[in-house]
């Protein structure tokens, strides 16, 4: 089985750079650290929201 | 008088709950999907050499970094050496069939008692003999089955076993190659089916459901509920197109058998039978934790990456280089097998290899490259492969430069002697560098996909 492609090019500059980005991409990029926050921020309050949900729904019993 | 059969029956059914599995719908549906994904597992690990006596002979068997030695372990050999391990996997086919036959008697405790050893089996390969065979999707498959197995309110703990590992999956997706969508858009396929220029709506699409979304499954508002469940559906439909059976074979009929038709509201329940339900859903939040404690970027350098569900984190293109010095037996053998010009071992090609002398001594030279996103440039991979070699060899040299979602080459290891290296499965390894002092070499071209 035969690659088609090189991995490296030393000279040629894609991948991440800005050039090789589509708008949304462009536009969001300098916001990236703000959007990983953010949702680090809403999984910790989804969690804290699901384990209080839990506790105020819960039902004794064995078998529910 | 009582038989030993009487004697064990009660309190086996006790322990394990068998009366849910012959009362609960839901649950009986669910020992189905497990049995079958077991089929699917097996059907692939009967060829497979990963953990066959040839391979530990080979000095090739890649082990858990928090058990090196595994190899001591392998006792089995498939074709062309032996038929041990074809003879192991018909054996469990058997145990396969008799549990189907007991499901249809109705017999709920013999079936249940037949997928223990499949599940053990599974188990002892997937976390003590082999660091690679498995895929979160085995993870997934485990974790269900020991709801399933072993812990009273089955049908309570499925669920939400089912969306929490929605939910600790969403966290590796919390980076550029997912919030940028970069993952897709450094493809040379791009995002299948949808414009490129929509990427980073549906990557993070993805990411709202699995973190909000995927508790929606659990609601008692059925609109809600519908909702989640046709996007889940959907999305492991979507998915397949890249990840193809496997995958969507684990969690599409899980998902339609505890959310569908069956679906029910089920309230938390909360008495001493929970506590393993419990103990449960906490292992698998700590199996999610190692790579939270271990230094450095996880995608970069991929320690502790295999601990909990790190599907799809990012996509990866490495090069690696090694010399390996004073092998004679190897470089009389590889000496007039050249690359040609890119021979390729499954996601691995050889782009060139060189072999000469220097000062009297052999030194075979080798670059590899993997320009495929699915496979991960591991240094401990390339470490243990590598030292499978150091007994014939003086020394390896052995220099690797990753790149993540299309973003630099670093090289990340840059070493003399790889034989003398030594790697802390829940600690960073100092021979794997980061950014800053990896230096930065150059960019990738897109990535190919190949799964």
């Amino acid at each position: 089985m035969e690659a088609t492609t090189t991995v490296m090019q030393l000279t040629t500059l894609i991948g991440n750079d800005p050039a090789n980005l589509n708008a949304l991409q462009v536009a969001l990029a300098p916001y990236n650290d703000l959007l990983v926050a953010f949702w680090w921020a809403l999984w910790c309050t989804t969690a804290l929201y699901v384990v209080v949900y839990a506790w105020k729904n819960r039902v004794s019993g064995d078998f529910e | 008088m009582r038989t030993l059969a009487d004697q064990v029956r009660e309190p086996y059914r006790a322990l394990f709950s068998i009366r849910e599995l012959e009362e609960n719908r839901t649950v009986q549906w669910m020992f189905g999907a497990m049995l079958f994904f077991f089929f699917l597992t097996f059907s692939k690990w009967i060829s497979s050499h990963a953990i066959t006596l040839q391979t530990a002979y080979n000095g090739t068997a890649l082990c858990w970094p928090y058990f090196q030695e595994c190899a001591q372990l392998y006792f089995l050999e498939t074709l062309p050496y032996g038929y041990s391990q074809s003879t192991l996997y018909m054996a469990l086919y058997g145990v396969m069939a008799a549990i189907v036959y007991a499901m249809w008697k109705r017999d709920w405790m013999l079936a249940h008692a037949l997928m223990l050893p499949l599940f053990l089996w599974k188990v002892f390969v997937v976390f003590v003999l082999h660091y690679t065979i498995a895929g979160p999707y085995d993870y997934y498959h485990l974790i269900l089955t020991a709801a399933l197995l072993f812990i009273p309110h089955k049908e309570y703990f499925l669920k939400l076993l089912f969306v929490l590992l929605y939910f600790l999956s969403a966290t590796t997706k919390f980076d550029a190659s997912w919030t940028l969508g970069t993952y897709f858009s450094t493809l040379q396929t791009g995002l299948p089916l949808f414009p490129d220029s929509l990427i980073p709506l549906f990557t993070n699409l993805v990411i709202f459901m699995q973190v909000v979304g995927a508790w929606f499954l659990l609601s008692s508002r059925m609109r809600l509920q519908r909702t989640a469940l046709v996007f889940f559906a959907a999305f492991h439909l979507y998915s397949g197109i890249l990840v193809y059976y496997h995958y969507p074979s684990i969690a599409l009929p899980a998902l339609l058998i505890l959310f569908g038709p069956l679906y029910r509201y089920t309230r938390p329940p909360c008495s001493r039978r929970v506590i393993a339900g419990w103990l449960l859903v906490f292992a698998v939040i700590l199996f999610e934790l190692p790579p939270a404690f271990i230094d450095g970027d996880r995608r970069l350098t991929l320690e502790g990456n295999r601990f909990g569900m790190f599907m799809f984190e990012a996509n990866h293109q490495c090069v690696i280089r090694t010399t390996e010095y004073g092998n004679d037996e190897r470089a009389r053998a590889v000496q007039n097998v050249t690359a040609a010009p890119r021979s390729c071992i499954s996601q691995r090609c050889l782009a060139s290899r060189r072999v000469f002398e220097e000062r009297g001594t052999p030194v075979i030279e080798e670059t590899w490259e993997i320009a495929a996103a699915w496979n991960r440039c591991d240094p401990y991979v390339e470490l243990k492969r590598i030292q499978g070699r150091c007994v014939e060899s003086d020394r390896i040299a052995l220099t690797l430069d990753h790149s993540v979602s299309g973003g630099p080459f670093y090289r990340i290891v840059d070493v003399e002697d790889a034989c003398v290296l030594t790697y802390d499965a829940f600690r960073h390894n100092d021979w794997i560098t980061m950014p800053p002092e990896a230096p930065v070499l150059g960019y990738p071209l897109k990535d190919e996909y190949r799964y």
